[in-house]
């Protein structure tokens, strides 16, 4: 029995993606790596397929489908060698912010590029100095007649090269209270005043184009507000139970993935004394705690995607998944590292890229430790 | 062995200040990242007298032994992860020469290797064999005028620079069905029919090269054989446990690397209206981090203390790599944790002792390995139930 009833569309889209995938992504994934980049073009083919913004209703471009379909394409991306491609990043957090807090002429703009690819997303939060400590951010946004002017630096953007769009967390520096003074707004790339800056050079996730973002006297429309002025943080809360629910989605399915390839390895692959590795008892152990924890994983964020879906508060549940599972994921990686024995020292066994790329899970989206304030304030403690 | 001696603490002290004053952090990132070689720190190394410490001081070593040896290799880690590992693995397989050569070998090789004049690579493993070396299938022929070697080694650590080869072959004279006639043989790269292939990217230590060698018909003199494996394959097992201690020493030092970058990190970054090392959980972090490189550092000495006391205890020196290095990913995991989002990125170094750790853990023989030769000696011999 399956907790998440897939129906034959379901299905029939995600053997669309994946072979979708093995065309279009699996074999370029080495080269994205070492340019340091994703090509816009693929987003554009994404778009064209339809594996963008899959939940954004007709009317603004989109398709209208429910939320497993994103599950889908989280899914059958995290077995593309790649991670570059952030997708969900794009589709279930940035362009969630427009849908739900954009007005109607703002949704109308921006809200079809996202779905066709040719405007790619980013969502600017985090600066130097504000990291998990979200409310301490110094960029400002002062609102002067009909535009707004924002000034300050942002870091670690993802996309932050590709993006033609992005949404920003800026402070109105007259509002005391820090929880009522963050507000959203949308900064089209080419904007005087807005520069991106260099790419970061980082241990992994060398495909995805993560950089600084500078705003220096930048002027955008005042319809460029999401939401109320001054609703930012909660906007930001309001959302965040689907963005710690597709990290976790997308570090089972990655765990998963990574421990198919390695029992196919241990398998097919023979020691010294003749015998393939799967054969050693220690081997066989770890194989099976290994897929235990992955089974634990599928089934506590199998039933929190269904909870999700139907409208159900489950911040507590969803900051338990994101922390679990990203450490989860890099606990596979280590342990299936090690049944590789010297194997995984080389770049081309892809489990060193796996090591590389995932031990950013458990900072990016809210950092574990925060994770764990976020269910110890919600439970009481 | 639970306080270094005052010549020890010396050691500890010069070595660090050397490493401050030549690892330019900068230039290794660089290093790292092209997967250069570092030429000069080594040298500079040689030339102060840190390479082959525990070699005799009429070979132009220390005549000392595997402690200082192994606390050289951890203070040079400790400024330096890549840097450090890829100075100490420069001579890698000496020490079979050192215990096993013969004197006009000892004489013509180890001075230079200690000098830094020449680097070494040990050419042990194949495709198809494991870490106890069963399945080698490069062959020694003897002939009247030396030996000639054919087959095909795995990843051999430097083996696209090296000057000699420490390679461990199968013996075809001995057709009369004994196992394990193995033997170690020095060759000269300079030799012909050697072919190496193309260098692979690895995870970490990239200041090394990984490439697979194809001996063929590879002449070298009669004297070049090092030593013959015996049944119990002792001299191998003497040859790991000194690996397994510099590997564990290394490790050792690349935890405490992370382990200080991390201190002074939390000590100025602001979260919270708070320094973040304010925080318990950063301060149970913290504590943990330096019991993990507590206890790294005792095994390793103590590990290291057997050779040197002639009773080379395999089993601890499996304990030592073992544990230390994993100690060493652990730490510098949670280093990582403690940076944060820069703790991703290359700038701050930690992430780099990370892949640098994994590596280590990965290198020499494998866990599972050395948790059975551990077993073995501690669980001895069982009788088997009568059927």
């Amino acid at each position: 029995m399956e907790i998440l009833e897939y129906t034959d569309e379901h299905k029939e889209f995600r053997n669309r993606l994946r072979e979708f995938a093995i065309k279009e992504i699996i074999p370029l994934a080495d080269e994205w790596e070492e340019n340091h980049l994703i090509p816009k073009e693929i987003w554009q083919k994404m778009g064209k397929a339809g594996f963008l913004c899959t939940n954004v209703p007709s009317e603004y471009g989109g398709h209208g489908l429910d939320f497993l379909y994103s599950v889908i394409i989280i899914e059958e991306l995290s077995r593309t060698n790649q991670s570059g491609l952030v997708v969900s990043l794009h589709s279930d957090i940035v362009v969630p912010y427009i849908t739900s807090y954009g007005s109607e002429e703002i949704k109308k703009k921006y809200i079809p590029g996202t779905v066709t690819g040719d405007t790619i997303t980013a969502v600017a939060m985090t600066e130097p100095d504000a990291g998990s400590d979200l409310v301490s951010m110094k960029t400002t946004a002062i609102h002067d007649g009909d535009s707004v002017v924002i000034n300050g630096s942002k870091t670690f953007i993802s996309n932050g090269i590709n993006c033609g769009l992005v949404v920003v967390a800026a402070c109105d520096p007259e509002e005391p209270d820090p929880y009522r003074s963050i507000s959203l707004y949308i900064v089209e790339e080419g904007t005087p005043g807005f520069e991106k800056g260099k790419k970061l050079d980082k241990m992994g996730m060398h495909s995805q184009d993560t950089s600084e973002l500078f705003f220096n006297n930048c002027k955008i429309p005042k319809e460029n507000l999401l939401g109320d002025k001054g609703g930012g943080f909660i906007m930001l809360m309001e959302k965040l139970q689907q963005e710690r629910l597709v990290c976790a989605i997308g570090a089972v399915a990655g765990a998963q993935y990574i421990l198919e390839n390695t029992i196919d390895y241990c398998k097919n692959t023979l020691s010294g004394s003749g015998k393939p590795l799967s054969k050693s008892q220690a081997t066989r152990f770890a194989i099976v705690e290994m897929s235990t924890e992955v089974k634990l994983g599928k089934t506590f964020v199998d039933k929190l995607i269904a909870e999700h879906m139907n409208g159900e508060n489950v911040v507590i549940e969803t900051s338990m998944s994101k922390y679990w599972t990203t450490e989860m994921i890099k606990r596979t990686v280590d342990r299936c590292l090690d049944l590789t024995e010297d194997y995984g020292i080389s770049e081309e066994c892809l489990l060193g890229r796996a090591m590389r790329d995932v031990r950013v899970h458990s900072i990016f989206a809210g950092t574990n430790e925060i994770m764990k304030e976020i269910c110890s304030k919600f439970m009481g403690l | 062995m639970f306080e270094l001696n005052k010549m020890q603490k010396e050691i500890r002290k010069s070595v660090r200040a050397f490493a401050k004053g030549e690892f330019e952090k900068e230039q290794c990132m660089e290093m790292d990242k092209s997967c250069k070689f570092p030429e000069s720190q080594k040298n500079k190394a040689a030339d102060t007298g840190y390479l082959g410490v525990h070699f005799p001081e009429e070979f132009n070593g220390g005549s000392l032994g595997v402690v200082e040896n192994a606390l050289i290799a951890e203070e040079l880690c400790i400024k330096d992860s890549t840097t450090g590992c890829a100075i100490m693995l420069s001579i890698m397989g000496s020490e079979f020469l050192l215990r096993y050569g013969s004197d006009s070998l000892k004489k013509r090789y180890l001075p230079e290797l200690s000098g830094g004049k020449i680097i070494s690579s040990e050419a042990f493993s194949e495709q198809t064999s494991d870490s106890e070396f069963l399945n080698i299938n490069t062959v020694a022929e003897k002939t009247d005028s030396g030996w000639v070697l054919n087959g095909k080694k795995a990843n051999v650590i430097n083996g696209d620079s090296s000057d000699i080869f420490f390679i461990l072959c199968k013996i075809e004279e001995n057709q009369d069905g004994r196992d394990n006639s193995l033997a170690v043989f020095l060759v000269d790269s300079s030799r012909s029919g050697i072919i190496v292939d193309e260098k692979k990217d690895s995870l970490g230590l990239r200041m090394l090269n990984w490439v697979d060698i194809t001996f063929n018909n590879v002449t070298i003199p009669l004297e070049n054989h090092i030593v013959s494996i015996g049944n119990d394959k002792k001299e191998l097992y003497l040859y790991r446990s000194e690996i397994l201690v510099q590997i564990a020493a290394m490790a050792t030092g690349i935890a405490k690397g992370a382990y200080e970058r991390s201190l002074s990190y939390i000590k100025l970054r602001e979260q919270f209206g708070k320094k973040i090392g304010e925080f318990q959980i950063t301060r149970h972090k913290i504590a943990e981090m330096a019991t993990q490189i507590e206890l790294a550092s005792l095994i390793t000495h103590k590990a290291a203390q057997t050779i040197d006391s002639g009773k080379p205890d395999y089993a601890i020196c499996a304990m030592a790599k073992n544990s230390a290095t994993r100690s060493a990913v652990k730490v510098t995991d949670e280093a990582i944790q403690l940076f944060g989002g820069y703790g991703f990125t290359s700038e701050y170094e930690v992430e780099r002792y990370y892949r640098d750790a994994k590596v280590l853990e990965l290198l020499g023989s494998s866990k599972s390995f050395l948790k059975d030769k551990i077993a073995d000696k501690e669980i001895g011999r069982i009788k088997k139930s009568k059927k």
